[in-house]
């Protein structure tokens, strides 16, 4: 079959991820979960660490079978591998770190039907060798992490007031930092905090996002112009 | 019809395979989990039942009850063998809502009782706090509530709290080798020792309204050969609340106490209010505290007046029996 969209390298399947194709801030994919874990910085990394692990092992196992699995029960081979692989997770977060798995709950499940798990899977692990896949997933999972960190940033600074580590990860020491709360003084927007919050807070990221790939794009445009002058 | 036994075929073997490889990686993975999981969950219900149970080394799966304002009941045990249960409850006082811990031992005394939280921090409550002390050191019954002392009511909410543990335990005490009739009937008749299979009865209608409550079947109940009364199951319906109880009343026609099985109220738009009936209604007619027909005036009257028909109508069927029989079937 004649390809007209030529592969990615293994670079640009780790990077672009990240900023430019970012899932969550470029295409705007897996909102649902990225609004309600996003309260505290410690529960987005848990839930970014926890999502990446099931996007890299995914694409692996999809890519490594994808000469095996027929095309017609691709989509129901792709969903028991992916839901495989959020159950090992849960079980895992469940024994290691609970009270990640309390302050998840559902959101961890719900995982498997997260449409860039299933998105990457079809669009890349299905026709690109083990490598690549890993990559790919290992970049988007990251991309996914960094997006709902700089969320749950704003929201838990802005909104509580505070920053705090130790109370999901309990390994850690347990610390709260006042920022624009303290004992006598109280700076912070509690709807912040709020699923409103969290769509204000994605929206104007999202709109920056824009701000800035725009004027980049306009810049080169300009240059580009000034180039062929 | 070949082409599509063969493409039937594949798909049964690759989905069979994939889903053989799933179960055995999570059958793995589950295996070297359960143990840190369990742990953690022993350690939560451990943790639950310190303050009553201090010395608990095992502590089961909450069994869930939802009845006389008992919510979970914990089975804890020491050195392998059961030392009691532990009760969580939770009920309205005069203005705070009381969340307990209530221990009761083997034996169906009183271990500990800890206030878990309340809604405020009211001065009744503090009066309540060192009550209980009292209660935990052994110095003071936590039936023993002095009048004028201070946080009456919520100690009265706490000393119906412990009665209906202790109530529950007998009830539920025993294993299998207990009839599920002497199960039931120990809800309102705790001491009781036998209980016949039931007879089938058809009581229904009262006031205030047709239809509102009916009982369906009553047991003989006697302790140690004696028959000391009767347990009617019965159900009510009034302006869609609903409720299913086990009612017991003395071999000589007066009531002894209600049990709430089932209850599912609301509160009409803000109308009536569905905590009066299993907090205070209940309770109070349960430690005669309340004549069962003083229910005019309550919070949930037509619901309270539909309980006081029922209980008038198996007090009646006692008296129409003629008497005690004298000896449990």
């Amino acid at each position: 079959m004649d390809n007209a969209i030529a592969k990615p390298s293994k670079k640009e399947a780790f990077l672009a991820p990240l900023l430019k194709a970012n899932p969550l801030f470029v295409l705007v994919l897996g909102t649902c979960p990225a609004l309600a874990v996003t309260t505290t910085l410690e529960q987005a990394i848990g839930m970014g660490i926890l999502f990446t692990v099931v996007l890299a092992l995914s694409n692996v196992i999809i890519s490594a079978l994808r000469k095996f699995i027929p095309e017609y029960v691709r989509i129901p081979s792709y969903i028991v591998i992916i839901a495989t692989f959020v159950t090992v997770v849960k079980l895992l977060a469940e024994a290691f770190l609970p009270e990640l798995y309390s302050s998840l709950g559902v959101f961890l499940s719900l995982i498997t039907v997260n449409c860039i798990v299933l998105g990457r899977a079809e669009a890349f692990a299905q026709d690109n060798p083990v490598l690549p896949s890993l990559l790919d997933g290992l970049g988007n999972g990251l991309g996914y992490t960094i997006a709902i960190c700089i969320i749950a940033l704003f929201r838990e600074i802005l909104g509580a007031g505070t920053l705090s580590f130790g109370k999901t990860f309990t390994f850690i020491p347990q610390v709260t930092i006042p920022l624009l709360k303290g004992d006598t003084w109280d700076y912070s927007m509690p709807l912040l905090q709020q699923p409103t919050g969290a769509f204000l807070v994605l929206g104007i990221v999202i709109a920056l996002i824009a701000v800035i790939v725009n004027f980049r794009a306009k810049q080169a445009k300009i240059k580009k112009e000034e180039v062929k002058e | 019809m070949k082409e599509n036994v063969k493409k039937g075929l594949i798909t049964t073997l690759t989905l069979g395979a994939i889903v053989l490889g799933a179960g055995a990686i999570i059958g793995v993975t589950s295996a070297i989990t359960s143990p840190f999981v369990y742990a953690h969950s022993l350690a939560g219900r451990l943790e639950a039942v310190n303050g009553v149970f201090p010395n608990a080394e095992d502590v089961s799966e909450p069994e869930e009850i939802n009845s006389n304002g008992l919510v979970e009941r914990y089975e804890v045990s020491a050195g392998g063998e059961l030392i009691g249960w532990a009760y969580s409850g939770s009920q309205k006082s005069q203005t705070d809502t009381v969340d307990v811990m209530v221990g009761i031992n083997a034996d169906f005394t009183l271990e500990r009782v800890e206030i878990t939280s309340s809604s405020t921090n009211s001065a009744y409550m503090d009066a309540a706090r060192d009550w209980l002390a009292g209660v935990n050191n052994g110095t003071t019954s936590y039936d023993d509530i002095p009048v004028g002392a201070g946080g009456t009511k919520t100690k009265q909410t706490i000393s119906i709290l412990v009665q209906a543990a202790i109530d529950h335990a007998k009830a539920n005490a025993g294993g299998d080798a207990v009839s599920a009739e002497l199960r039931l009937v120990r809800n309102v008749f705790p001491d009781a020792t036998e209980s016949d299979q039931g007879t089938a009865v058809e009581l229904s209608g009262g006031t205030p309204q047709a239809n509102y409550w009916e009982l369906t079947k009553r047991y003989e109940v006697g302790e140690n050969g004696e028959t000391v009364g009767y347990a009617y199951e019965g159900s009510i319906n009034p302006m869609s609340q609903q409720g299913s109880f086990v009612v017991g009343i003395k071999a000589d026609g007066t009531f002894s106490r209600i049990y709430a099985v089932t209850l599912s109220l609301d509160d009409h738009d803000g109308l009536y209010n569905p905590s009066w009936i299993p907090g205070t209604y209940i309770p109070e007619i349960n430690s005669g505290t309340r004549n069962p027909d003083d229910c005019i005036g309550g919070e949930a009257t037509i619901t309270a007046e539909t309980i006081n028909a029922m209980i008038e109508a198996a007090e009646a069927d006692v008296l129409s029996l003629g008497g005690s029989s004298g000896e449990a079937a």
